[in-house]
Formats: C-alpha cells, structure tokens, sequence
C-alpha cells in the first residue's frame, strides 16, 4: 500500500514536469513557427496559472472558497498600467512617488498593496465560513470593481491601455517569447514557492484547518492567524499574475476586478484538480483552449465550458488530476 | 460534610491542585446547565465525573476546553485563570483532551497526526519552507508515543481508516504529544473491545502519577478501577464528591445515578 502511495506521488510529480514542460516546448515551437498570437496564448495560460496557483493556496489548501480574488488580480493589473501610463507621460504617482516602469518594481508595490488589501479583507471575512466567506470576499471585490469604475483619471468603466510594456530590467518585453519567459519563470517560482509552503509545518497545519480546525485548536494551533497567512500569500500570487496579465495585454480595465474574473480563477481549479499542484495549470490550459478554439466558432462557448465543468465535477470530482493520476495523497 | 473529609484526606496522600473549577455557571435560557459547579484536580489523580444522559457533562467540558464561554465563575490551571482564553491557548498552556467524538484529521496518517501535536507544542507552525512529513524531530517524538500507546503498527494507517477504538487511543496519543500538565480525556472507552478497554485502563493507571487526569466515563468498571475521585453530576449541579467506595455507598448517589437495584 504504501509503495503504491510512493508510485501516485511519483506520477504526479512527472505529470507536473510533463505539463510543465508542454507549456515551454509549445511556447518555444510556436515562436520557431514565427506565430506570435500563439506565444501570447500561452503566456495567457501561464498568467491564469499563476492566478490560480495562488487562489489553490486559500482555496484547495485552506479550504478558504474565495469569490473575490479578482481584486487582487485586477488591483495587480491596475498597479501595472498606472505605472506604465504614468511612466509614459512623465508625471508621478499620486503620493509623488516617481513612477517606474521596471517590472521588479512594480511587483513590489503589487505585492505590498495586495497583501495590506489581503490582510484587511481576510481579518474580516475570516470571522465567517462556508457561504458566508464566499459572500464577503464577493461584496469587497465588488467594492474595488465599482472603485474603478468611478474613478475617471484611470480610465474609470474604459479601463486603461498600456502604450508600452514595462521592462524587465534591459530585456525586451515586446518580444513574445522574452514576455513568456518571464510569465513561466514566474509560474516556476510560485509552483516551487507553493509546493514548499504545502509541504512545510505551516502547510500542515494549514491543511487540517481545512479538514478539521477543531482538531487544530485542540493541539494549540489557532487556525484563524494559519488561515489568515495562506489568504494574503494567495492573494500576492494573484497579484502578480494580473501585473502580468495587464502587461500581456498592454490593457487593463475593470473586467480584470470583476467577479466574473473570479469565478474563471476557481474554474481552472476545478477544472484541474482542487489542492493538486499542477491542478490549476490544467485548468487554466483546458480554459484557454476553449475560449480560444470553440470561442472561434461561437460566442457562446462558455455554454461548452459549463458542459466541460459539469461533466469534470459530476465524474472526477477532483478534476483532470484525478483522471490521470488518481486520489491526492498526503505524504 | 463528607466532601470536606474526602477533600483533606487526598491533599494529604495526592499533590497540589493543578485545575480548579470555581463556582462555574452557564445558562441557556431558563436552563442551567451548570449550576455554580467547584472541581478540582490535583498533582498524581485521576477524578472522575459520572452523571446521567442530559446531566451537563459534555457542557461542563466545553467550558474547561474553552468552547463554550460560561456565564460566571472560573477555571484556573496550574495557578493561571483560563476562563477567557481560547481553545488554541488553552491548550499551549497544558490542557490535553480527548473527544467523546473521534475528531482528528481524517485525511492523514496516524502518525502525521501525532506530528501536527508534536509540531504544536514545539511552538513552529510559521515555518514556510522545510517538509515536515521528513522532519526528524517529529518523527521520532511521534513514533515514541504511538509506541507508548501500543498502536505503532497503525501509523501509516489514515485516521479515516482507523477502527473506532483505535481512533480514540490515537486522540489519546495526540493529546499526549502535547506533554500536557492535565489531561481531559472525554468518554476515552466508548467504542472499545474489552482488551482495548482494559488495556487502555492500564495505561491511564501507570499515566496519572506523570498527568492527572479529569475523566469523564459511562463504563463504571473502568471508572472504579481508575478513579481516586468521583464525582457525581446531576442536572448541572455536582451533587456529591468522594472516593469510589464512599460513591458506592452513598445513597443519594444510588438514587440519582446508580439506580436504586
């Protein structure tokens, strides 16, 4: 029994690597092949990982069902068009601050801007569970979406396009394979980053917050502070992957910060497997593909999606994870 | 008049007190679950509290454990007044519990079960980047209880696939991983074969000079077997207090408890 707990794991680390390394190949391929909406495809995947890599962490980890992680995203995406416009018009930010457009910078802001964000909504909504979180994190995404939309020196309901993309340091990030190169070193280093953190003491006891936070008071632990750290980590992860995401599409508008936006993050989870590492990049490949390819044939493909979703959660519940490698393990 | 009597002679031959429940109520409603209920438990005993279906036992233990918030009175453990503090602190502090309903974390092994406890009481839990399930320091304190309670066999076994009773002696387990100064342990024989049920009598007999236990139990042969103290609980109020011999006795407790046969 326990070699055949020791072999799934070992599955589901070659499957990380193997889609892992699919996404690279077909980044690399598609830039030989000199198509570059392909590239920027799949840095629009990788970018949907790295979001849903981040929510996995509240919300396959910790249990934590938020319904308002696009603020975060979109909050991400702001902070990167509002330094590109007004690095591109000279001027600074509102507290005087000289405006940037180094990537290494602005993910600075994003990630001290969305963990302050995160900390405040998650101190509040973590006083509740179940429906009532889902409708909480909901209400205050909601407060940032109508935020920007009145808020007209940003571009308000028309969101704000980017005239050129930030840089990463001297690279060109116009370059869709030099831009997809940093969207998957990122994807790198948050699945790594994430893949500690699960595994680790906090991680632990993160996780039996999830399956049974009276047992996690009962051995001294207070689950609230465990899961109040997983939320704001989480919510910096979706940060960044809107920083990203706004560069990608050098545009950013209050569609990013919608709860739209947060239902497509949870269904790359689900889609791909709920507290499975490689789940959100599934997911958020299988979305890609299609939004892109039955999205070419009609308008209504997410009536496909919804078909997609329903059979994933009526038949492997558990996601696409599930269908390859089978029920998660706890090592 | 007896309590008095009872309660100097075991000052005498057991340690000082380490839990004291002072004047303890809560109400719900016009109901009085607790009724201004004193307690103690001292250094080396194990005190037992008996009590019909409905007599306020499960309530009580919640207020101990920090659950349920009471309404007047207070809890002092080893001198520190808990009566505030949460179930997390508590627990720090040197409160062991069992459950009278297995609550563990299902979806892991026995073992990573004792760990998350051993991890707690070492006061790490903010620690992002090392595996745990590889960390030596709580295997091996892990391992050393689960041996003291007999069911190393079952370590790689998830808690969900555990019988009952084994359930109960890994929540057991868990508690004592948190080298606790008290152990509540909450019905621990309910469920148990009689082996079990014996052998876990033996081993709370050999632990109460290491941890004194405040027990409550419906098996009334393990708790004249185990219990230095018992006392009697009937409608949120502890009616009498005394050794096993002085309980079998006495006639209010027949009436109330006991039956009348």
């Amino acid at each position: 029994m326990l070699n055949s707990t020791h072999q799934k794991g070992f599955k589901e680390k070659a499957l990380n690597l193997i889609i892992l390394g699919l996404i690279f190949v077909t980044a690399l391929v598609t830039y030989w092949l000199d198509q570059g909406y392909y590239v920027n495809l799949v840095s629009r995947v990788v970018i949907f990982a790295i979001a849903g890599v981040g929510l996995n962490l509240a919300l396959g980890y910790g249990g934590m069902v938020s319904l308002g992680h696009a603020a975060f995203f979109g909050i991400g995406g702001y902070i990167a068009g509002i330094s590109a416009m007004h690095f591109s018009e000279s001027t600074s930010f509102i507290a005087g601050l000289d405006s940037t457009n180094q990537m290494l910078t602005i993910w600075l802001f994003v990630i001290i801007i969305c963990a302050l964000l995160a900390l405040f909504i998650g101190l509040i909504s973590l006083r509740t569970s179940g429906v009532y979180f889902i409708m909480i994190t909901l209400a205050f995404a909601q407060m940032v979406y109508y935020f920007a939309i009145s808020w007209p020196d940003y571009g308000g309901e028309d969101g704000l396009l980017i005239s050129s993309r930030n840089q990463f340091l001297g690279n060109d990030t116009d370059n869709e394979l030099v831009f997809f190169l940093i969207c998957f070193t990122v994807l790198l280093l948050t699945v790594f980053l994430s893949s500690r953190i699960i595994r680790s003491r906090f991680g632990t006891a993160l996780q039996v917050a999830r399956m049974n936070d009276v047992r996690l008071a009962t051995v001294g632990i207070r689950p609230y502070p465990i899961k109040l750290t997983a939320f704001v980590i989480s919510a910096v992860i979706t940060g960044i992957a809107g920083a990203l995401f706004a560069d990608l599409n050098r545009f950013v508008s209050p569609d990013m910060l919608s709860w739209q936006m947060s239902g497509e993050i949870i269904i790359f989870i689900l889609l791909g497997g709920v507290g499975r590492l490689s789940g959100p990049i599934l997911g958020a490949t299988l979305f890609v593909l299609l939004e892109t390819f039955i999205g070419g044939y009609t308008e209504h493909w997410k009536l496909f999606l919804g078909l997609v979703l329903l059979i994933v959660v009526l038949y492997a519940n558990g996601g696409l994870m599930k269908m390859v490698v089978g029920e998660k393990q706890h090592d | 008049m007896t309590n008095s009597t009872v309660d100097t002679s075991n000052s005498t031959t057991l340690g000082s007190t380490v839990l004291k429940i002072e004047n303890l109520t809560k109400r719900y409603g016009a109901l009085t679950v607790s009724d201004s209920i004193n307690c103690d438990l001292k250094q080396g005993e194990i005190h037992t509290l008996i009590g019909p279906n409905g007599a306020g036992k499960s309530t009580l233990v919640g207020q101990i454990a920090g659950w349920i918030k009471p309404d007047s009175g207070s809890i002092t453990l080893n001198g520190t007044d808990i009566t505030n503090m949460n179930v997390a602190k508590r627990s720090r502090l040197g409160l062991g519990r069992s459950f009278q309903v297995s609550c563990l974390a299902m979806e892991l092994s026995a073992q990573r079960n004792v760990m998350l406890a051993v991890q707690a009481r070492q006061g790490s839990s903010y620690r992002f980047w090392k595996p745990a399930a590889s960390d030596q320091s709580l295997i091996d304190e892990a391992d050393k209880i689960l041996d003291r309670l007999h069911i190393s066999e079952f370590k790689d076994t998830l808690a969900s696939q555990l019988s009952h009773g084994k359930r109960r002696e890994l929540e057991v387990a868990c508690a004592l991983a948190l080298q606790p100064k008290v152990l509540l342990l909450d019905e621990p024989m309910a469920g148990l074969d009689p082996a079990s049920t014996q052998g876990l009598i033996n081993f709370l007999q050999n632990l109460k000079a290491e941890i004194p236990i405040l027990l409550i139990e419906h098996d009334m042969d393990a708790v004249f077997q185990l219990s230095d103290r018992i006392s009697v609980l009937v409608y949120g109020k502890l009616i009498f207090s005394g050794s096993p011999d002085q309980i079998k006795a006495s006639p209010e407790v027949r009436k109330a408890y006991l039956g009348d046969d």
